[in-house]
């Protein structure tokens, strides 16, 4: 009984603080993608000619965001049928735009005009069988001025 | 090229779906199968245990018997066996000479108890025949356990793990052993019948203690003596252990009598003796 107690509680932190900081969270994004807006994000082939520029550098910006308990049980709940895992694709898509945004402000507070050659990298850290996990996104691109 | 910048409205990469209605679909799915998969095994496991041939039964047996009993203090060697087995067999009704044969093990133990599993396999305690004073109240209390056995009880008491355990044998054909976690794990526990099963267990039981002996004297003398017993403690334990596996009670005794009566079968008679007492080895 006591174990049932303590798996819903855990549940329910879960739910309401990591769905909470969720909604928090892309009410952010959403503004700081809004205001970058002007400057374009490029994604070009190995061999195009790049655009002419004065100065270039690379940029880093990468995410590190935690799994909750509620998304680990509804997770391996959808192990069990199979299936499009929803709770963490809200999980991974947070994460791939805040780490972009980061990197596409520290390019412009530098000065760029636009950032070429964005790639993403993705590895998971910790979360070993049931213990929650998180996720680090990484994404990278060249800024030129 | 230009670049015009636009606001992304759309989200292409989330699925507009609640996560709690998500989580309430993954539970209910997986709770409905769940639920599913125990009827299914319990209504398999009812049919299996009303169909079994013996062969089968005797393989189930065995298997329940070692998973029970392998570790238990039985007295295989014990000379009351002698005596035992063939008062057993005289108490068989003809349903039961189809079934697998009889197997009977002495359990070392000072409480007084008897019990059945499937495949023939009938436990008298140490505590037990010590206690019993004739050979009618012996009878009377073999054939309750064969009123068991002919009822197939034992085997529907197995419930879920009756269809694992019929499986493993089917496999056990071909050489394939399941583990034992699937085979799950019983206990005494799992012995436990219902008022009904009992009730016809015991009229079994009178039907072949009167048919044997053309009375039914002496036959309930173990179970008056139980309950007329002095309630000191160790009295209450002794009569707690055996209704946990047989319910035992003034009205059982009093059924029992107006069935007889009904019959018109003399509840008074000579009592046999046990030869040799079986109190000693």
């Amino acid at each position: 009984m006591e174990q049932i107690i303590i798996f819903l509680i855990l549940l329910g932190v879960g739910y309401f603080l990591g769905n909470r900081r969720e909604q928090k969270h892309y009410e952010d994004i959403k503004r700081r993608e809004k205001s970058t807006l002007h400057v374009p994000l490029m994604s070009w082939g190995a061999k195009q000619e790049l655009p002419y520029a004065h100065d270039a550098e690379m940029f880093v910006g990468s995410v590190v965001v935690a799994n909750d308990y509620f998304k680990t049980v509804s997770a391996s709940l959808r192990n069990l049928v199979g299936g499009r895992v929803t709770v963490y694709e809200t999980l991974l898509d947070r994460g791939r735009r805040e780490a972009m945004l980061r990197m596409k402000e520290s390019a412009m507070e530098w000065g760029a005009s636009q950032v070429i050659n964005v790639r993403f990298e993705t590895s998971n850290i910790g979360g070993q069988g049931q213990a929650a996990g998180a996720v680090e996104i990484m994404a990278y691109g060249t800024g030129i001025r | 090229m230009k670049y015009t910048p636009r606001e992304i409205t759309s989200e292409v990469n989330i699925t507009p779906v609640h996560p709690l209605v998500n989580f309430g679909y993954l539970v209910g799915t997986v709770m409905a199968t769940g639920i599913a998969i125990y009827v299914g095994l319990g209504v398999a496991a009812t049919q299996i245990a009303l169909r079994m041939g013996p062969a089968m039964e005797a393989k189930v047996g065995d298997a329940v018997f070692n998973s029970l009993f392998a570790e238990a203090n039985l007295l295989e060697q014990d000379r009351r066996l002698d005596y035992l087995r063939p008062l057993a067999e005289s108490l068989r009704s003809d349903a039961l000479l189809e079934r697998p044969k009889l197997k009977l093990h002495i359990l070392d133990e000072t409480i007084p108890n008897a019990m059945v599993i499937p495949g023939g396999h009938i436990f008298v305690t140490t505590g037990l025949l010590e206690d019993l004073e004739t050979e009618n109240e012996l009878a009377f209390i073999l054939s309750h356990e064969l009123g068991h056995y002919e009822n197939r009880d034992a085997l529907r008491g197995l419930g879920r793990s009756l269809v694992l355990l019929s499986l493993n044998g089917l496999l056990g054909l071909s050489g394939v052993q399941l583990p034992s976690v699937l085979t799950g794990s019983l206990s005494l526990a799992d012995l436990r019948y219902s008022r009904d099963q009992e009730r016809r267990a015991d009229i079994y039981a009178i039907e072949i203690t009167h048919q044997r002996y053309g009375h039914l004297g002496h036959a309930l003398g173990f179970f008056e003596r139980l309950s007329a017993e002095d309630l000191d403690l160790e009295a209450l334990a002794r009569i707690m252990e055996w209704q946990s596996t047989h319910p035992l009670t003034q009205s059982r005794i009093e059924d029992l009598e107006a069935l007889a009566e009904e019959r018109d079968w003399a509840l008074e008679g000579k009592a046999t003796p046990i030869p040799g007492g079986l109190g000693r080895p």
